[in-house]
């Protein structure tokens, strides 16, 4: 690094030609194609959100307001509704998907023979997109004609209404994201136990460990730097969910499962068209996800010093 | 308020033969041509409903006679008016021609100029058949789609016209010994529900199909609340729901018991009924899955008597709306085609929605829709449909007021409306309900700068 | 020991059940009759009705909507694929400043929310024309895949050696010729994987065309997404439609397999 930096900074040597010349040459263009299609929008909404601008009323009209957009989210129910209804989701899908994700890996890394046919099978939701799934999840947990409750049935269940009870239905989602991504948690440990070595679970095991406790004492400290990598990423991508819920519910019933991002597309462009105060929520909306994210991150640092 | 169909047909007729004649005088180079927009490229978004599929098997006989081709794509009602206010808002619509009704997506293209108004195009000889004859559609439908009042200009011919009403199985009432004449109130029926629920549930029938969490069921709850709402004066466009100072009245006992009614109908639906659009409704009674159709539109009838999409006809019985202590009213909506103000094929776009909204065609659309927009095809038709729909049409619209809402805001307060009736239906109290969507409605108009 | 083996694998057949059972339920109703769909319980036989997947297939819209998701998706690519490239090598190897903000800044913009982005580029298009095209979606895209090909490449060049590149540096290469004739072939495989990952991002996005989209640049996920307001009388079709999306995601799942981890933690500060 500093026979580099000193390349670059010697007056006496050409620049051009040099390596830093070409580490330039080469990340300067992308990076001038990402700051103009992701700089540009990102920076002209945070001034949209700075603005009273509606379109229903007309698209001429763009008013600067300064913060009022922001002083109004502090009182839109709905918003704070949608947002806790986002981390209820995503505090129930991650658990669930975090303990079904360790048990498939764990099992997939105990077996040798069919190993490869079941981490398909098991991985499989993840080829399906959103969309596809929501559709047809909506068409298995329809509570007359839905394949689900006539499993159900068959055990004597009544018919349940998944997706127009308030109390079933974030449940009945986190069940469905579950089906889709817990691939995503048993690929990244499943990947984590493979690169373990063998030894201190066989030592443990001449010591007379059980599996359980060969399990808690000896390989779940060794994948927990994996098991964090994993629950951040599906923290990011379960707080951002739209399609999984848009494509079910609607957010219904009665906005029982409204999600951020459907609350804002609604106010935004799915709807209303206030412009202005639908990309004041979306900034709010960002900031929640980076604060939980880095809180997430702090944790997971010092989880693993300790 | 209702004009009488057949009078105003044999009127019509009369105006339409000085037009034929006038038009006859004419050069040949002013005179109307089919072909005049040959070669063009139509673009055309509809809703997915009778009256588009109506039409669509039609389309060939428009490009053959025009020499125009049209891509028609349609939609899902849930997913079609998203769409349509995304493609009018995007400042270049991708469609020339689109399915419209006088609602907040109306209103707001005709705030924003992106509806264009058809009046002139009417009126010029050589862009209008001389046989078009606009004075044989109803003129109140018409003034429907003359944003915002009923003077001001036409941003939409209309193609279809329904009004709420009643269906219901005849055999699972006859078989219950209910005799449906003799049902005159709500009251009435809500016995005669239970009674047809107590018999059916346990056999997968419902009592009732309505729409719930769907974003056009304000449009029919509206005929509901008209049925409470009584002789009093009320503004058109903000319906019952403010007063001339932009006040709510959703706490309102019309407006309460219209809400609750529908409230306690949803709890005779079928499973998921929370979740029906109009889709679920007629098909769920068309599948012999439901009793009765609750406030829904007289467009079912077509669906409801196609074998090829009901398992029930024959057995298909029609009311109107049943009184209350308070009143008897419904309300009724049409929906109509419109141009988009950024068409750049206008005169091709023109071409197609007059073709659309001819005689011959709706005549044609009028069998599938059971609610032709034109006297002279309710003259033709009402003699084909079965007696007991055209009685209760005639009776519904004898007593029915145009049902659209818009100013800014109403999607806002629409989707409140809705909120509170799914909420009600879960069991929540209507006076809490009702009293919090009633501060939420204050909030929205004030938000939209309706009141200071 | 042998007991446990047994449940080990009675509990995999059990998973590989509910994982599975939802697909096959798909395929069933696919090749049903709208009646024999809506029939509780369910009709076990029944004569399959292939023709659900024609009119899937020429529902409005449906072919054409995949036929743009292929061209968006190869353009999506192209573009990703030439500019992460470079990108990716330069942060790999080149002792340029930055590196580690350039990777944090990955990370940050996959937590961004869709919505900050779709509002202003919705009314940035609106004004330049760039709204229902294929250049718009592909423009927009590069706010997802190209943060995502850039950190993928560079983590495949950091797999080379780099003696192997030191080596032909002796030999006279310059750098860029060093990463065209020596570490592009070698991490071929690599490059394939980002273009795969990048293509299934299109194909499986469903905010950007929702938003920026709407009939010339209506991509797969739209045309499914218009399905949900249909009602049971059309499951068989939805189904099939849902099949026939899904399809070349399988085939291209088949080829990132190996790489799919790396791929889910796309910003990942351990790389």
């Amino acid at each position: 690094m500093s026979q580099a930096a000193s390349q670059v900074l010697d007056p006496r040597r050409s620049f051009v030609g040099t390596r830093a010349f070409y580490g330039y040459l080469f990340t300067v263009p992308g990076f001038l194609a990402a700051s103009a299609l992701i700089l540009y929008p990102l920076l002209f909404g945070l001034y949209v959100s700075l603005n009273d601008w509606n379109w229903s009323s007309g698209t001429g009209r763009m008013t600067f307001i300064g913060l009022q957009n922001y002083v109004e989210i502090a009182g839109d129910k709905l918003f704070w509704n949608a947002l806790l209804n986002t981390f209820y989701f995503t505090g129930g899908a991650l658990v669930v998907e975090m303990v079904l994700g360790t048990v498939c890996a764990l099992l997939l890394n105990a077996i040798s023979t069919g190993s490869a046919f079941f981490r398909t099978i098991l991985i499989f939701p993840l080829m399906i997109s959103d969309i596809v799934a929501a559709i047809m999840w909506k068409m298995l947990l329809d509570p007359s004609l839905g394949f689900v409750n006539y499993l159900l049935s068959l055990v004597g269940i009544p018919a349940i209404s998944w997706l127009s009870d308030a109390h079933l239905v974030i449940p009945a989602l986190i069940l469905v994201d579950a089906w889709w991504q817990t691939g995503v948690i048993t690929l990244i440990i499943l990947a984590g136990l493979q690169s373990l070595p063998e030894e201190p679970r066989e030592i443990a095991r001449v010591d007379g460990a059980s599996a359980w406790q060969i399990f808690v004492h000896v390989t779940l400290p060794a994948i927990t730097p994996f098991l964090w990598t994993a629950a951040i990423f599906r923290v990011i991508d379960l707080l951002r969910v739209f399609a999984i819920v848009w494509g079910t519910t609607g957010g219904g019933p009665a906005r029982a499962s409204q999600v951020a991002q459907h609350y804002i597309y609604a106010q935004g462009i799915g709807g209303y068209l206030h412009i202005g105060y639908a990309t004041s929520l979306a900034v709010t909306f960002a900031a929640f996800i980076c604060i939980t994210v880095v809180v997430l991150l702090g944790v997971s640092k010092r989880a693993e010093a300790t | 308020m209702r004009i009488n169909r057949r009078l105003v047909s044999a009127a019509l007729g009369l105006t339409a033969g000085f037009g034929l004649m006038l038009g006859g005088g004419a050069s040949a180079e002013d005179a109307f041509n089919w072909k005049q927009a040959e070669g063009q490229t139509l673009r055309v978004l509809l809703d997915s409903h009778p009256w588009q599929e109506s039409i669509e098997k039609r389309i060939p006989e428009f490009e053959a006679l025009t020499g125009i081709k049209v891509e028609v794509s349609a939609l899902a009602e849930a997913t079609f008016w998203d769409r349509l206010t995304l493609g009018l808002s995007s400042g270049e619509p991708p469609f020339d021609v689109f399915m419209l009704s006088p609602n907040q997506t109306g209103f707001t293209g005709y705030q924003n100029g992106w509806i264009e108004p058809l009046d002139d195009y009417i009126a010029d000889k050589k862009k209008t058949n001389p046989d078009y004859d606009f004075d044989d559609v109803y003129k109140y439908t018409v003034n429907g789609f003359r944003l915002p009042t009923a003077d001001g200009k036409a941003y939409g011919i209309p193609i279809s016209l329904e009004t709420y009403m009643l269906f219901y199985r005849t055999d699972l009432f006859a078989e219950q010994k209910i005799d449906v004449p003799a049902l005159k109130t709500v009251d009435d029926w809500l016995a005669a529900l239970a009674k047809i629920d107590a018999a059916y549930k346990d056999k997968g029938i419902a009592a009732v199909a309505i729409r719930g969490q769907d974003p056009t069921m304000p449009d029919e709850l509206l005929a509901a609340v008209a049925d409470y709402w009584g002789e009093r004066p009320f503004m058109a466009q903000r319906m019952f729901y403010f007063d001339e100072n932009w006040t709510p009245r959703f706490t309102d006992p019309a407006v309460v018991k219209g809400f609750e009614l529908w409230a306690k109908l949803l709890n005779y639906g079928p499973p998921g009924v929370e979740n029906f659009t109009w889709y679920e409704v007629s098909n769920s009674f068309a599948q012999g899955r439901t009793a009765t159709i609750w406030f829904d539109a007289s467009v079912f009838a077509g669906i409801l008597n196609d074998p090829k999409q009901s398992t029930v006809v024959g057995k298909v019985g029609y009311a109107a709306v049943p009184k209350t202590e308070t009143g008897h009213a419904t309300t009724h909506w049409g929906w109509g085609i419109s141009m988009a103000a950024k068409s750049p094929n206008k005169d091709a776009a023109w071409l197609f929605i007059q073709w659309a909204t001819s005689k011959e065609s709706d005549l044609d659309t009028g069998k599938a829709t059971f609610g032709p927009v034109r006297a002279s095809s309710w003259a033709k038709l009402s003699q084909t449909f079965p007696p007991e729909f055209t009685k209760a049409v005639d009776e519904s619209f004898k007593m029915s007021v145009p049902g659209y809402m818009y100013f800014d805001g109403a999607r806002e307060v629409a989707d409140r409306i809705i909120d509170a009736v799914i909420r009600m239906k879960g069991g929540e109290d209507s006076k809490t309900v009702m009293g919090e969507l009633n501060d939420e409605a204050a909030k929205i108009v004030k938000k939209n700068n309706l009141t200071k | 020991m042998k007991a446990s083996r047994i449940g080990i694998y009675a509990s995999l057949i059990l998973l590989a059940l509910l994982f599975a059972l939802p697909v096959v339920w798909l395929v069933w109703t696919s090749l049903k009759l709208p009646v024999e769909a809506a029939a509780i319980p369910p009709v076990w036989v029944f004569t399959p009705q292939w023709s659900n997947y024609v009119d899937a297939w020429s529902d409005r819209g449906f072919a054409s909507a995949f036929l743009n998701t292929v061209v968006i998706g190869i353009g999506t690519v192209i573009v990703s694929i030439a500019f992460g490239l470079p990108m990716g090598y330069g942060l790999a190897r080149s002792p340029i400043r930055g590196k580690q903000a350039i990777g944090i800044g990955i990370l940050f913009l996959r937590m961004l929310p869709e919505m900050i982005f779709l509002i202003p580029l919705y009314g940035i298009y609106r004004s330049l024309g760039l709204f229902d095209t294929w250049t718009g979606m592909i423009l927009a895209f590069q706010i997802i895949t190209l943060p995502f090909a850039v950190w993928l490449l560079r983590g495949f060049v950091e797999g080379v050696p780099v003696d192997i590149e030191d080596v032909a540096r002796v030999d006279g290469c310059t750098d860029f010729q060093v990463l065209t004739r020596i570490t592009m072939p070698l991490i071929l495989p690599g490059i394939v994987a980002s273009a795969m990952f990048t293509f299934v991002s299109v194909w499986g996005g469903l905010l950007f065309p929702l938003a920026l989209g709407y009939s010339h640049a209506e991509t797969i996920s739209v045309a499914i997404a218009n399905f949900r307001g249909y009602s049971n009388f059309q499951w068989p079709v939805m189904a099939a439609g849902a099949i026939i999306a899904t399809i070349p995601q399988i085939l291209f799942f088949g080829f990132v397999q190996r790489h799919l981890v790396a791929g889910l933690t796309v910003g990942s500060v351990k790389g």
